[in-house]
């Protein structure tokens, strides 16, 4: 299983030079998240002289509004940003494959009840909701991950339990079944293992969900508040400067795109490497 | 009886990621007219690549390598797609296995019928549906005014199959190629459309090509067979030899496997490798019993046992 | 001295269909199984052979409750199981084992070979972690393979191999009852013969009884002591293996029968085959052959035959034979 994975990771990587660009990317950006303490400048030292510099060579993305060195901002930024992407994803994935996989294996009458309160939970719009329960919670990481968790389970739970009813035919299953073998150890043994590759793609797409709502969420000021450092606070506190310093919402705005279009590509490869059909 | 069919070191590959799979690494095939000739081999062998590479229906990964294909004197290959075209479904049909997958879902059986009718002749619609019923009762539907209406999946596999049939006579075509056309039926009906294929071949005076996995419906049908392994034919000749006279290791075993009523036991035959090793050597190096150096030096070449008996193999029957 | 060891009395394995008619509340069912009995003898080979249909896969399937029987019971060696509770049921489950017909999906594709086989002996809590890799790895020399196979995953081996595999797991708790569901159909014609060999030794070595699920009627022919056919649901004849063959008494086995196409050019068979509608159509009430039977009589579309014992161990039901 191992060499095949390997090999296909290299099959997958091959054709596709954007994924590969996208993969780096994503491995700078993290690799540059974790050790940002590194960098001589701390994010939130203010300086009334140098407010609103363009980039240059000591400031390399140029100042913010409080004159706090923009690149460390973005550095300590993309923390929160990926760490509520990654944290989020954790979350929903977990729920989704624990809903999906024992509605899927089950079936009847509780799978007909856990897959209307999935239909009821995907029409309701989002967004507003987590606007809403922002209101009533305290703003902060652990809130912001809890709530854009329980709200992008859905997807997740419909397609992992797709799969465990197709897989629940294959013969090893009926076996073990058979066999007298407990429901809840064939789903951990049989059922998630074999249906990984799917976990895994559309975990890789959901990172890059989080890291939108994230940043959307912190832009109009829920969410992630400042001091702290988020790439979509940073954005919204941006709007008010766009024509004096534009270089306040290019950088978080185009560390947000490379982001989530990296995970994307990512997810895209992840499918050609599990899913080589 | 004149070769109306001759295909002549057939090579075709597949091209993917993981490189080139060849295969049909080399088969000649001489069909006769108006017989049923039978092409048996294990999964993988490359039969029905073979059958459906001269037709050009393969996906884009292939190729076809240096071959001729001389159908009535022409060579096919060579044709452009139009022109291919109009002998494909016409002078050459196809049968495939998977009767479901093969008949469009959305189109009730009447008219994709009628469609393929009206191709291949001059006809108005009624005309065509006139010739449409004919053509099902001709291949034992009961009911086939009704069953123009049906839809493919509410038919069962035994009455597609039959349609497909009905299908590939529509043209009256002088060839019929049957890729595995009863595997996925039940017994019953299986030893029906053999008999329909027979009687079918018998008035329309068609040659077929039978392509199967199982010796049982060759025995009963076909006059000639090649029997292909590893991409290779390995030997050819009368069902009355190849069943009785055996001379390659691989056909000898083949036939030994077989349960035979009246004999005790089953003679086990050893497994194929997963992966291909033997390259351009021959296919059966590593489970034959009278390998030796020789068969580790070249592919054997075929020799003549008698006017229709070929093998491909240095033993030429006997000790080396 | 006969010893019964599964048997099946009346059973009945029905499934909920929705309706095709747009406004029922009632869901239609389809009776896979329709009051079936058999019985297999311990240290016998009991062959069920049937179409698709037929029903022969459910009762394998019933009798080791993968399914629940919707009615009838199901005994083992006199308990009846049909009906049992799971925490009682598995220590029967240790003795019933099974083996299935795809190669390709009988076995996990995640898990090492080591660990598909010692599945059984953990499900049913047997031997110390280090005693059933040692099983494992006799289990696996038994069937013919290496023990470094043990290793390697499912993809990495032929279709024959894997059935071979799967022989080894259903060995490992030791079972005394196996149903072999089409265990070789999907394999090529060269290694039927194969596994056919190695069932057959296993059997002699661990006194096992089969029952053996096919529609390949020859193979059956070979290896089975008994047989029941069966044709939607019912059973319709049950006779020993080689009287069957050479006296049918059903008008849908002697269609079987001439079915067989023989792989021997000089028996030509294809000339003597019945010819029929061959359509399969499932009838509310009477003798389920009642649309391609020749001798179909006004009985057979109302009442059900019920087997009936016309000769020594030759069981038939048909209307022809009713006293």
């Amino acid at each position: 299983m191992s060499e095949n994975l390997l090999k296909n990771i290299k099959v997958g990587f091959k054709g596709n030079k954007i994924a590969v660009i996208g993969a780096t990317a994503i491995i700078i950006l993290t690799l540059a998240s974790i050790f940002a303490f590194l960098y001589p400048i701390a994010p939130n030292a203010i300086s009334v002289t140098d407010r609103l510099t363009a980039p240059s060579f000591r400031h390399p993305f140029g100042t913010d509004d409080m004159g706090r060195d923009y690149f460390t901002r973005c550095l300590y930024g993309g923390r929160a940003s990926l760490l509520v992407g990654f944290m989020s994803m954790i979350l929903s994935t977990l729920i989704g494959v624990v809903i999906g996989s024992i509605s899927g294996f089950i079936g009847g009458k509780i799978d007909a009840l856990l897959m209307r309160l999935v239909d009821a939970l995907m029409s309701l719009p989002t967004f507003l909701i987590m606007v809403v329960m922002n209101a009533y919670f305290d703003p902060g990481i652990k809130n912001v991950v809890l709530i854009i968790g329980f709200l992008t389970w859905m997807n997740i739970a419909r397609i992992v339990r797709g799969e465990t009813i197709s897989l629940k035919e294959r013969e090893y299953v009926i076996y073990s079944m058979a066999s007298g073998q407990r429901k809840t150890q064939i789903i951990l043994q049989h059922i998630i293992p074999n249906i990984m590759p799917t976990i895994i793609v559309s975990a890789t797409i959901n990172i890059a969900n989080s890291i939108l709502m994230e940043s959307a969420l912190s832009f109009f000021g829920l969410g992630i508040v400042p001091p702290t450092a988020s790439w979509g606070s940073m954005l919204s506190k941006a709007q008010g400067y766009i024509a004096t310093a534009p270089h306040l919402a290019f950088f978080p705005g185009l560390l947000i795109l490379i982001t989530v279009i990296s995970f994307n590509y990512l997810g895209e490869v992840a499918r050609k490497i599990f899913q080589p059909k | 009886m004149s070769t109306f069919l001759e295909i002549n070191d057939l090579e075709v590959s597949f091209y993917s990621e993981l490189g080139e799979t060849k295969a049909v690494k080399n088969a000649s095939f001489h069909i006769e007219e108006g017989e049923i000739f039978g092409i048996v081999g294990e999964s993988g062998s490359g039969k029905s690549v073979a059958m459906k590479s001269i037709l050009k229906l393969l996906p884009a990964n292939s190729k076809i390598k240096s071959s001729t294909v001389l159908f009535e004197g022409k060579d096919i290959l060579k044709l452009k797609e139009k022109q291919l075209r109009s002998i494909r479904g016409k002078d050459i049909s196809i049968v495939f296995q998977d009767s479901l997958t093969a008949l469009n879902p959305v189109y009730t059986i009447g008219s994709k019928l009628i469609e393929f009718i009206m191709r291949n002749h001059k006809m108005t619609k009624a005309e065509a549906k006139l010739r449409a019923v004919e053509l099902l009762s001709a291949v034992g539907i009961t009911d086939p005014e009704k069953h123009l209406k049906s839809y493919p999946h509410e038919l069962s596999g035994g009455m597609r199959q039959r349609v497909m049939i009905a299908m590939s006579i529509s043209s009256n075509p002088k060839l019929m190629i049957a890729d595995e056309p009863t595997t996925a039926l039940d017994v019953t009906i299986q030893a029906q459309i053999l008999h329909l294929l027979r009687s079918l071949q018998r008035e329309y005076g068609m040659s077929i090509i039978l392509i199967t996995h199982d010796l049982g419906v060759v025995a009963q049908i076909c006059s000639r067979i090649a029997v292909m392994c590893g991409g290779y034919v390995v030997e050819e000749g009368t069902t009355e030899d190849i069943f009785y006279h055996p001379l390659h290791p691989y056909t000898q075993a083949l036939i030994a496997s077989m349960p035979k009523p009246g004999s005790e036991t089953f003679v086990p035959f050893l497994e194929r490798p997963v992966s291909d090793e033997a390259g351009s050597l021959c296919p059966f190096l590593s489970r034959c019993r009278y390998a030796n150096s020789h068969c580790e030096e070249c592919l054997p070449e075929f020799y003549q046992d008698n006017a229709k008996h070929f093998i491909r193999c240095h033993r030429k029957g006997g000790p080396l | 001295m006969k010893e019964p060891l599964i048997e099946v009395k009346d059973l009945q394995i029905y499934f909920k269909q929705k309706s095709s008619r747009l406004f029922s509340l009632k869901s239609d069912h389809l009776k896979a199984v329709d009051n079936v009995n058999l019985t297999i003898q311990k240290g016998e080979t009991f062959g069920l052979v049937g179409e698709s249909g037929s029903g022969k896969s459910s009762i394998g399937k019933a009798i080791l409750r993968y399914y629940n029987p919707t009615a009838g019971e199901i005994y083992y060696k006199r308990t009846e199981i049909g009906h049992m509770k799971e925490a009682q049921l598995l220590p029967y489950r240790k003795k019933m084992q099974s083996i299935f017909q795809d190669p390709y999906s009988s076995l996990d594709p995640s898990r090492t070979i080591r660990e598909i086989i010692c599945e059984p002996m953990e499900i049913h809590k047997l031997y110390t972690s280090a005693e059933r890799k040692e099983r494992a790895a006799q289990l696996i020399e038994i069937v013919g393979l290496k023990k470094n196979d043990l290793l390697k995953y499912p993809h990495e081996f032929s279709g024959g191999q894997r059935q071979r595999i799967s022989i080894a797991r259903a060995l490992s708790v030791q079972p005394e009852f196996i149903v072999c569901d089409e265990p070789i159909s999907s394999l090529d014609v060269s290694l039927q013969a194969q596994i056919i060999h190695i069932l057959e030794d296993l059997q002699e070595k661990y006194g096992l009884t089969y029952l053996f699920i096919s529609h390949q009627l020859q193979v059956v022919q070979k290896i089975c002591d008994r047989i029941g056919v069966l044709y939607l649901g019912n059973i319709l004849e049950t006779a020993p293996s080689e009287t069957l063959y050479k006296n049918p008494i059903h008008p849908y086995t002697q269609l079987l029968m001439s079915s067989i196409l023989f792989p021997d050019p000089r028996i030509k068979t294809l000339d003597q085959i019945v010819i029929d509608s061959g359509v399969q159509k499932r009838v509310a009430s009477g003798c389920k052959f009642q649309n391609r039977c020749p001798y179909c009589m006004e009985k057979c579309r109302s009442e059900v035959p019920a087997l009936k014992e016309v000769a020594p161990e030759h069981w038939v039901a048909c209307h022809r034979y009713t006293n």
